[in-house]
């Protein structure tokens, strides 16, 4: 059962155009990678399906409804949370006010401020600190918990390996077993291919606002990959 | 009236000189708007609690919180339907709407009140003082900088330990991101100018009560608030709250020294922290684009 | 996408130049009430300057008061006390307007968007409080003044010659300034601070140029007006209300064009005729009409033309040269 699918997708930032014609599917229960270099439109399309650039043509049906130009704030209450690039915490708001943030306008689910320290116990010592103080680490855990506490259906998480060292990237993305058993469907949006790879069921790839690879992560070679990636066949 | 004197004096309406800068921070910080009709609001509620105390039988308590009430919604209304629609990082638009804004407000009232000078008599309170180490302090002063102390710990409140307080700050921080946590961005906004209109029109009736007002008074009012978010700092309570008393001394001292120049020496004061500023953090002064 | 030279102007400027010469030479000749042409003339220079700085730079001034309070008592000052006859007088003026333009950017320099604006707004009143405490310029009595300086006979002349001269060059000068490579570079500013200082505009220097020349543009507008009246007190020379008049002509006629300030001076004061008995409702009308505008019609009155038919009385719009 499909949760998400993006049909034909066009997207503008003012004049210029930054992904075309963009097709992808999500069922749920599925965890999803999208790569591509910089500037592919990774991120434009993740900011399309929870309405921050709302898409000037196309569909995103979630859950049987066209929600394409839906205000964020009604897209985010139905269901999809982002845990956007940068981590973006509320500066001046302590780490447990970040968190109580998304707690704030919840659905019903089995996310709470207790289980949201219990995925990330490193959280639970620093609640009171300003969360412009703490590591980088542990501020993508903040953003994850936040993005998590709105009891989503669908999580979006944009480069989250982004400025953090190797061992904390696998701390987090080890917490993720939880956070799918707990029937979240993910999307994953990733520079680093074997990382997107290895935490996906399937991927899509994007070069300049297109989709030019979709394949189960499993099968996909890295030779497919990266003609995908780069666009030109390298020998 | 001795330095000692002038100086508890500046003070005491110091703390409504905070609670105006305070109302256009929260406006700036939140929203980066400035609403330019805020010094008319401030005097509108001075008129407004004014008539309503010469002619209902309101007791003062009751004329606060309904004009409290009105400015509430009247800040609401006027995020909601007009300034709502020029969000963006443009500040001209919104300037110019409320400085328009502010005309028509400034004009209604001279021709409904006229252009004389008013204030609010609340009968013998006026006159009762105490005797403090050997000077006189006013009882209605006093009364009105307590009641501005409890408007700042109730914001503090606010602002740190409800939801709504955080999504204040939060929007400040970074409004984009509040949206995705399914927050209605205007619904916040329509919510933090009616605090900080409410905020402006209490401090403005309390005002009304100690100093003479025409319709003409709102441009004074503008540049006081002003003055103490660029002394104070945009993002503090705290440095409202103390830019103001600096502010309010600053006048009343200079009163004494240089009579019938009201603004001017919270004007220079103005200018020395502006130009102290400049020597070490000028990127606090820069308006933030989002 | 190499080799493209972005110097063709859309437009040469002849025809303009040649309907602003007619157009003055009208006004000249024709048996207009000289008085109120010389306020129409005065009002316009000023808003066409205040246009210049916020329509060119995105720097909105609420304190332009303080220059054409500025002028006026220099020429006072000049005139009274120095014996020099009021035309010269003038350029002393303009020379002051920039003087303390100048020394108002120091303090300004740094502020952007909504505080600059209420900053120079605290300045203005500054001066205005200043003046009024002056004993040596009479502090808030005013000036009067001095008869002899002038030649009655003349005078109602001589003042309306002095304001179409000064119309005719803010247009003039204010059009070719936007041709040369500073109008490119003001637009750039205006547009997108920071990008165009990341292709190397001194983006100081061109706001800097622009704050100056719309300084001197309202002090001597400032002291043609008071020159007239020969009478300058604080309260009036340094009103808000020039500053509100100023910008309802700029907005409700077009920020950002060389259109807009002629049509908002015509708007304003066919409607001051208009509303001749009912002074206050004429200030409301102001106030929420500006309000209204900004709301429906950011761009005003020519703005709305020039995007229906993108016709430019007076072309500065660069073609990008095809290679």
């Amino acid at each position: 059962m499909s949760l998400l699918a993006l049909e034909g997708v066009d997207i503008f930032y003012g004049d210029m155009q930054a992904v075309f014609g963009a097709s992808l599917h999500l069922d749920a229960g599925e965890t999803i990678a999208i790569i591509g270099a910089n500037g592919a439109g990774k991120s434009t399309l993740l900011r399309a399906i929870i309405g921050l650039t709302p898409a000037r043509r196309g569909r995103v049906v979630f859950d049987g409804h066209d929600i394409a130009g839906l205000r964020c704030d009604l897209a985010a209450r139905r269901g999809i949370a982002l845990v956007p690039e940068g981590r973006r915490l509320f500066s001046t708001l302590t780490v447990e006010e970040n968190l109580l943030m998304g707690a704030a306008r919840a659905r019903p689910g089995p996310w709470t401020l207790d289980s949201v320290y219990a995925l990330f116990p490193a959280l639970r010592e620093i609640r009171h600190q300003p969360a412009s103080d703490i590591s980088g680490g542990r501020q993508q855990m903040v953003a994850i918990g936040r993005a998590l506490l709105t009891n989503p259906r669908l999580l979006l998480c944009d480069e989250l390996s982004l400025g953090l060292a190797p061992k904390i990237i696998s701390d987090i993305y080890a917490c993720f077993a939880d956070i799918c058993w707990r029937g979240v469907s993910i999307i994953l949006v990733e520079q680093d291919i074997v990382r997107a790879r290895d935490s996906s069921n399937r991927l899509y790839c994007l070069l300049k606002g297109r989709v030019t690879l979709e394949g189960s992560s499993a099968t996909v070679s890295l030779d497919d990959i990266r003609h995908a990636y780069f666009g030109d066949r390298r020998s | 009236m001795s330095y000692v004197e002038a100086v508890l004096n500046g003070l005491m309406v110091g703390g409504l000189y905070g609670l105006f800068g305070l109302g256009l921070a929260l406006a700036f910080g939140i929203m980066r708007i400035v609403n330019v009709a805020h010094g008319e609001f401030v005097v509108l509620a001075a008129y407004f609690g004014m008539a309503l105390f010469t002619m209902t039988p309101l007791p003062l308590p009751a004329v606060i919180v309904c004009v409290a009430a009105a400015a509430f919604v009247l800040g609401w209304l006027l995020q909601a339907t007009v300034l709502n629609r020029v969000l963006g990082p443009n500040p001209i638009p919104a300037m110019v709407i409320t400085i328009g804004l502010a005309i028509v407000v400034r004009n209604v009232l001279v021709k409904i009140f006229g252009a004389d000078i008013h204030t609010i008599n609340i009968g013998p309170l006026q006159e009762m003082g105490l005797q403090f180490f050997g000077m006189a302090i006013g009882v209605v002063p006093l009364t009105i900088f307590a009641i501005a102390l409890v408007l700042f710990v109730g914001m503090h409140m606010l602002l740190h330990h409800t939801m709504i307080g955080r999504a204040f700050r939060a929007a400040a921080d970074d409004f984009e991101i509040l949206e995705t946590l399914g927050f209605n961005r205007r619904r916040v906004y329509a919510a933090a100018m009616g605090v900080a209109v409410m905020l402006s029109a209490v401090a403005g009736l309390l005002l009304a009560m100690r100093s003479s007002f025409t319709p003409f008074s709102g441009v004074e009012r503008l540049l006081i608030a002003f003055e103490v978010v660029i002394i104070g700092g945009l993002g503090s309570l705290r440095g409202c709250f103390f830019a103001g008393l600096f502010l309010g001394v600053v006048q009343v001292v200079g009163l004494k020294v240089v009579p019938n120049s009201r603004p001017l020496f919270g004007h220079l004061a103005f200018f020395v922290v502006l130009l102290l500023r400049q020597a070490g953090l000028s990127p606090l002064l820069a308006w933030r684009r989002k | 996408m190499t080799g493209t030279g972005i110097k063709q102007i859309g437009g040469a400027a002849f025809p303009a130049n040649a309907l602003i010469a007619v157009v003055a030479a009208a006004i000249a000749l024709a048996p207009v009430d000289r008085r109120l042409a010389m306020e129409m003339l005065l009002i316009f220079a000023m808003a066409q300057g205040w246009n210049l700085l916020c329509g060119y730079t995105g720097l909105l001034s609420f304190g332009h008061q303080a220059f054409i309070g500025l002028g006026s008592y220099v020429l006072y000052v000049v005139v009274n006390t120095g014996g020099v006859p009021p035309s010269p007088a003038l350029i002393a003026s303009a020379f002051a307007s920039v003087a303390v333009g100048l020394v108002m950017w120091a303090l300004l320099r740094h502020l952007r968007g909504a505080y600059f604006s209420i900053g120079i707004w605290v300045l203005a009143d500054s001066l205005r409080l200043l003046f009024a405490q002056w004993e040596w310029v009479g502090s808030s009595r005013g000036i009067v003044l001095n008869p002899s300086s002038i030649n009655p006979s003349t005078f109602a002349n001589d003042v309306f010659w002095l304001a179409l001269g000064l119309a005719l060059v803010t247009q003039l000068g204010v059009f070719a300034l936007l041709r040369r490579r500073t109008g490119l570079a003001l637009a750039a500013v205006r547009d997108n601070e920071a990008g165009a200082a990341s292709v190397g505009i001194a983006v100081e220097h061109n706001q800097l140029v622009a704050f100056l020349t719309s300084a001197a543009i309202c002090g001597t507008a400032g002291g043609i007006y008071y020159l007239s009246v020969l009478y300058v007190d604080p309260a009036g020379a340094f009103d808000i209300d020039w500053q509100i008049r100023i910008l309802f002509i700029v907005i409700v006629g077009g920020v950002g064009t060389l259109e807009g300030p002629i049509i908002g001076t015509l708007i304003y004061f066919g409607l001051r005729e208009l509303f001749r008995e009912a002074g206050d409702i004429f200030l409301i009308f102001q106030g929420a009409t500006a309000a209204i505008v900004m709301l429906v019609a950011p761009s005003g009155i020519w703005g709305l033309v020039q995007a229906r038919t993108g016709f430019q009385l007076f072309p500065t719009r660069r073609l990008a040269q095809r290679p």
